[in-house]
């Protein structure tokens, strides 16, 4: 025997009528009868809802960020930082271009000031651009570089977000300026390493050959790096400490390796999730805070990554579905 | 670990992602309007934004997002009011009367009697037109076939068959309970 409360409910959803029968379906399926089976066939529909799209998702997006003010707080924190930070008016005029440039989705960006050139490298990629003055900038995942197609003036600056590597081309005259959000990189002739990804706390340079100068926290302090020596600047609690780095492992990326050097799950995931071309899928609280070291080669692909990520951590497992990667959490028996 | 705004943020954005296109596909099947869909889909978020306690363990999340997403349906439902005239549907009723079987209960007994109704008006609806226009002169204002057939300057036969192939079509529709006469 066919369930009447299926029947209605599936023609409904199947078909279109005029506006008398969606009121009197309205009225119906509100008015308290039956209310097991039609929650039951709901239940049904829900399942079968497509959960994956919906049209225009990204205008939904942008609508909740303004409702939550997240929208508000990005804008504002990135052009209160950079604000701060040059205090030039003609150089502020660059700077909203390089705000737009990192909050505005690629496809949707209004023509840039013709006078700067954006290189943006997408998610699992790298990338090496020669700049007009033969610098050789080496782009990782998920960063953006913008630069003039000629250096005029006393210095030579460009503004990155995300993680570059520069041979800088040697010039006395004009310095080399790497600008950042939060802290820039002045360079003579010297390959260094700056990696200053938005979604990151912590902002790093790293010097490779020569001597660079790096100023930070408003330009208030500057600190002046000799080879192998690495400054790290906390945006959050705005203080700065310089290490001996390992050279091999900051320049891994360029060479395709994954090194992750006492990080956490959550930070291991947001890393891969720059280098393989996969969402990940997973609920940061569900994570401990253990950290790890981790090495991969270069042409290890994710599902052998992940394999050895989760005996590593013993209390995860993943799946991977088309480009997603989902990690939920084990029950361990000790933990039952 | 104190976690920063800038980390709700981006947590409640993934969040968002991963679950606002079913809420938001499931309230179109029913509301069948692209700004109700976005509105009830927007200010169940809403909601979830200011209580991240709720959305922070993901496994308890789907069943309690089904439920929030059909509460907040029935609510604009309910809102929206829309009671129509009872008489209308009384019209209709003795076409549940006629297509009775000798062996059922009386009409207004069956608990399903309301939705029965509904089915022979979506089912109508779908029917073309001028079938649905013969069936309803017929039926619902008492014509004799033969008047419905001057009124529309049809042969009667039309009429005849257009009626023959409703009942038959309704016949379908109401299978799930009832065997019933085809013709009085």
């Amino acid at each position: 025997m066919k369930n009447p409360v299926r029947d209605i409910i599936e023609g409904y959803v199947e078909n279109e009528y005029p506006a008398d029968v969606d009121r009197e379906f309205r009225s119906w399926l509100t008015d308290g009868s039956h209310d097991a089976e039609k929650d039951r066939e709901l239940s049904r529909l829900w399942e079968s809802a497509v959960s994956d799209t919906v049209p225009d998702l990204e205008q939904s997006m942008e609508r909740m960020r303004r409702f939550t003010g997240i929208a508000d707080r990005r804008t504002l924190s990135r052009l209160r930082l950079r604000l701060r930070l040059y205090n030039s008016a003609a150089v502020v005029a660059l700077l909203v271009a390089v705000a737009a440039a990192v909050l505005i989705p690629r496809s949707q960006q209004p023509a840039m000031q013709p006078d700067l050139l954006q290189a943006y490298i997408p998610k699992a990629e790298k990338s090496t651009i020669t700049l007009p003055d033969g610098t050789v900038a080496m782009l990782n995942a998920n960063s953006t570089l913008l630069y003039p197609p000629a250096f005029a003036g006393a210095e030579r600056c460009v503004y990155l977000t995300g993680e570059a590597s520069f041979k800088v081309s040697r010039d006395a005259e004009r310095p080399f300026i790497v600008k950042t959000s939060d802290f820039q990189v002045t360079a003579l002739g010297t390959e260094f390493n700056v990696t200053a990804y938005p979604e990151e706390d912590e902002i790093t340079a790293t010097l490779i050959s020569g001597k660079v100068r790096v100023d930070y926290d408003n330009l208030s302090h500057s600190e002046i790096l000799t080879p192998s020596r690495q400054l790290v600047y906390n945006r959050r609690t705005r203080s700065a400490a310089t290490a001996r780095a390992d050279i091999s492992d900051v320049t891994a990326w360029q060479r395709g390796e994954t090194v992750m050097r006492g990080l956490t799950p959550d930070e291991i995931f947001t890393c891969l999730a720059r280098k393989y071309p996969y969402t990940f899928v997973y609920s940061p609280h569900s994570l401990k805070s253990d950290r790890y070291t981790l090495t991969f080669a270069a042409d290890a692909s994710l599902p052998e990554v992940m394999g050895i990520i989760s005996k590593v951590m013993g209390d995860i497992r993943f799946r991977i579905e088309a480009d997603r990667c989902y990690i939920d959490p084990v029950e361990t028996a000790a933990r039952r | 670990m104190s976690k920063t705004t800038s980390d709700k943020d981006s947590l409640f954005e993934r969040f968002y992602a991963d679950n606002f296109p079913k809420v938001k596909n499931f309230a179109l099947l029913l509301t069948k309007s692209e700004a109700d869909a976005e509105d009830i889909a927007q200010s169940i978020f809403m909601k979830l934004w200011i209580r991240p306690d709720l959305w922070e363990n993901a496994e308890s999340m789907a069943g309690y997002l089904y439920v929030v997403t059909r509460n907040e349906i029935f609510a604009l439902f309910r809102h929206q009011k829309i009671e129509r005239g009872y008489e209308e549907k009384m019209e209709r009723s003795h076409i549940v009367d006629e297509l009775w079987a000798e062996n059922a209960s009386t009409p207004l007994d069956d608990i399903y009697y309301k939705e029965k109704l509904m089915l022979i008006e979506m089912a109508l609806r779908r029917m073309p037109a001028s079938r649905r226009e013969v069936f309803e002169m017929s039926r619902f204002e008492g014509l004799p076939n033969k008047e419905i057939a001057a009124r529309l300057d049809i042969p009667l036969r039309t009429v005849e068959d257009h009626i023959y192939k409703t009942l038959l079509e309704l016949r379908k529709v109401l299978m799930f309970v009832i065997f019933f006469r085809l013709f009085p």
